[in-house]
């Protein structure tokens, strides 16, 4: 018997080496490197809590921070809603239904640098497809991406429509595990369809929805790509995030310790944050 | 009798925290002290005047013994190219393998991009693994020095029999307190007025007379300027909207006011002047005076460049951006002329040389330097370094051999280079370009005025010399 625990932990010791060296080993030199000057040529020099208080001051910080925040704000609960949505028609028996799903999912397996390429083009203020189709519905034409007041708003569009099809085939298998019989005993007892869709569909898929919640709002707080190859963070930083900013700091600036300072604090605000939602969202969580 | 051993969570979790434990101990331990670095370079004084054309007599040097003869017997030497394309790439695999041949060397090529050719090298000195030879940009030969990436190769050049070939401004950019630190291979500038020939008769301007001064800038962009409602049709200018980009148009713009951006000794910023605001003035009345939309033409979308796309009649720009149009719009590129830069007090551009670095802990130095000399024979370096992408020459071998300065555009930018001036760079360049960028987006977008603009790029300029 403890033969075979022994074979079991070997066959887990590889894993569990490679989390050590390449998700562990990182995190604590983080936390290391966080606490001193560091610019990778010259040896560490010990600076304390002094990146610290320097990120209270530093406003691009704060401003990487709301922009963080405010992407989250606008993909996570669109995205989720819309996802829910599709995962629904998408779950329908009829002709095309395979077509749907995969046509949906085709832009998660495609790579982000390729689609924010694309989407570059779609925004293009004076040749870009969206504008024109503005021009033809009468609408005003937009900078897009050029704008301030639009830019940050045009990087969530695009990652709404990225990951759709994720949380998509996610609520699919969260509908698909809710007992056919359920529906039909409350069509039985006169429940429309939304009433089917509120009282049963919504509950019943809780566990999934806090999944969804959770894991999108983590990674729309780290979002970065698309900041890099559509904007670089502008224009007048309005799309600049926290992690563009760790990255500008580390690898072009060269300031290590700084950026490792940063990286503690998005740690910190991301483990805070994720334990409010699944406070708040577990609360209303079936199984 | 078997003996019943598990193993609780609590001990998996322990075991867990145990592996935790060691390594925050492994990252708490000294590390491996980096080559000890020589203390930042401060920058090489900046050229006052504009630079000389070709030198036409040779620079001084004190006779020197000679360099150790450089045998290949079989030494690895990596070379990182940056931003080659692959019909050049085949070119400079072909000659690689003949040179391999010839030397008894093998020659590893390692191409990557530009944009993430900066990071790739930091890491490598950090490590111990950069390449033995590497190109580097306009502003690294103040930042290399300064990292402990970079030989000093004074040693080497006194014996380069080439070396006095290069113009003086490239022999500038590339000395640091008076040690050479680079071989420059390629210039380029963004202050040549280029402009569409067709679009000057149509607006009733003598395409033979383009402007020469500030104002008549203003002036000729506002009868070019083509409008329908908000929309921009052709603009009368273009910036580049990028940060490090706005950065450097206003850095020409600054130098033409007869301002700079540091002080002598590079140790104080000095765009908070009556030269800077009259610089960032400028730059911001041509969005005021509608000859550009705030943002600019160009969208970023890779090789679609708004003057190419025929959307810009007159701007200030790079050479690669007529070639740019000779590639993939003909009818912009027969139409496009070139002018002198811009004059306020002083009629300057500002010059950009690309250098190639051999790295300090090189193996191989002489041999890498052996092959430093040959990419740098103008018939290889003419093809590597500067056909492809239109750069200018740094030495006069260049600038008579390449097929490219027969062309008419390319002659005129070419004769630019004697109002050319080397930058003002400082070993932490690389944080100060995007931090001046800011503040002059920050002004032409109407977010600030030009004075807080400037007051605020010189308090942040400061904060990052003295960090």
């Amino acid at each position: 018997m403890h033969k075979q625990r022994y074979a079991a932990y070997l066959f887990v010791l590889p894993s569990l080496m490679f989390l050590a060296v390449f998700v562990v080993y990182p995190i604590f030199a983080a936390l290391y490197f966080s606490f001193h000057r560091y610019t990778l040529i010259e040896a560490p020099v010990w600076l304390g809590l002094d990146y610290y208080v320097n990120l209270l001051d530093d406003k691009r910080f704060m401003k990487a921070i709301g922009n963080t925040f405010l992407f989250a704000l606008m993909t996570v609960p669109v995205g989720t809603a819309l996802a829910l949505l599709l995962a629904l028609v998408a779950n329908r028996t009829m002709r095309g239904v395979m077509f749907f799903r995969a046509a949906y999912y085709m832009p998660v397996v495609t790579s982000f640098v390729a689609v924010s390429f694309i989407w570059l083009w779609i925004y293009e203020p004076q040749f870009g497809v969206l504008n024109d189709l503005f021009e033809m519905l009468g609408l005003p034409r937009l900078f897009w991406l050029r704008d301030p007041s639009t830019a940050l708003l045009s990087i969530a569009i695009l990652s709404i429509w990225k990951n759709v099809g994720y949380n998509m085939v996610i609520y699919l298998a969260g509908l698909q595990g809710i007992p056919e019989h359920l529906y039909e005993a409350a069509k039985i007892d006169g429940a429309s369809s939304m009433q089917r869709f509120r009282f049963i569909t919504v509950p019943l898929l809780s566990p999934t929805t806090f999944f969804v919640f959770v894991v999108y709002f983590i990674g729309a707080l780290q979002m970065f790509v698309q900041a890099w190859i559509l904007t670089q963070g502008g224009p007048l930083d309005s799309t600049l995030t926290v992690v563009y900013l760790i990255y500008s700091n580390g690898f072009e600036y060269l300031k290590m310790g700084y950026a490792a300072a940063m990286s503690m604090v998005l740690f910190c605000i991301i483990a805070i944050v994720t334990y409010v939602n699944t406070r708040v969202i577990r609360y209303d969580t079936y199984y | 009798m078997n003996r019943h051993v598990s193993l609780t969570r609590r001990e998996l979790l322990g075991a867990l925290a145990g592996l935790g434990g060691a390594a925050l101990l492994a990252a708490c331990g000294t590390p491996s002290r980096p080559t000890e670095v020589p203390k930042p370079a401060s920058a090489a004084k900046p050229a006052d005047k504009p630079a000389d054309k070709p030198a036409d007599k040779p620079a001084e040097t004190k006779p020197a013994a000679a360099a150790p003869a450089a045998s290949g017997t079989g030494a690895k030497i990596l070379l990182r190219l940056n931003g080659i394309s692959p019909p050049i790439q085949e070119f400079a695999n072909k000659w690689i393998a003949d040179y391999n041949k010839e030397k008894g060397v093998t020659v590893e090529i390692d191409y990557t991009d530009w944009g993430s050719s900066f990071q790739k090298i930091t890491t490598g000195i950090a490590g111990g693994t950069a390449p033995d030879i590497f190109m580097g940009g306009g502003l690294w030969h103040a930042v290399m020095p300064a990292r402990g990436g970079s030989l000093e190769l004074d040693g080497y050049v006194k014996n380069m029999k080439d070396w006095n070939d290069y113009f003086e401004v490239a022999r500038q950019d590339v000395t640091i307190q008076g040690k050479v630190v680079a071989i420059p291979y390629r210039g380029n500038s963004r202050g040549n007025i280029t402009y569409r020939k067709s679009l000057f008769e149509k607006a009733g301007l003598d395409p033979k007379k383009p402007p020469t001064t500030w104002e008549e800038a203003q002036q000729y962009g506002a009868k070019l300027v083509q409008k329908q409602g908000d929309r921009f049709e052709v603009s009368g200018w273009n910036f580049d909207p990028a940060p490090p980009d706005l950065s450097q148009q206003y850095e020409d713009f600054l130098f033409q006011a007869g301002g700079g951006y540091f002080n002598e000794e590079r140790t104080r910023p000095t765009n908070n002047t009556a030269e800077g605001e009259e610089a960032l003035s400028t730059m911001v009345s041509f969005v005021q005076k509608g000859l550009v939309p705030k943002a600019g033409m160009d969208s970023g979308v890779p090789n679609l460049q708004a003057y190419s796309a025929g959307k810009v009649a007159m701007t200030p720009t790079w050479p690669g951006f007529i070639n740019n149009a000779r590639l993939f719009a003909q009818p912009v590129f027969e139409d496009t002329l070139t002018a002198p830069p811009l004059k306020k007090k002083v009629q300057v551009l500002q010059l950009y040389i690309d250098k190639y670095f051999i790295f300090r802990r090189s193996k191989v130095p002489d041999q890498a330097w052996q092959l430093v000399e040959a990419l740098s024979a103008p018939e290889v370096n003419n093809r590597i370094g500067i056909e492809a992408d239109w750069g200018l020459p740094v030495r006069k071998a260049s600038a008579d051999s390449s097929p490219i300065y027969k062309d008419p555009r390319m002659a005129v930018i070419v004769d630019n280079m004697k109002y050319g001036r080397i930058r003002q760079a400082v070993a932490q360049h690389f944080d100060v370009q995007p931090a001046m960028g800011r503040e002059v987006e920050a002004a032409m977008q109407g977010a600030k005025t030009v004075k807080q603009a400037l007051q605020d790029m010189d308090a942040e300029v400061t904060k990052i010399l003295k960090s």
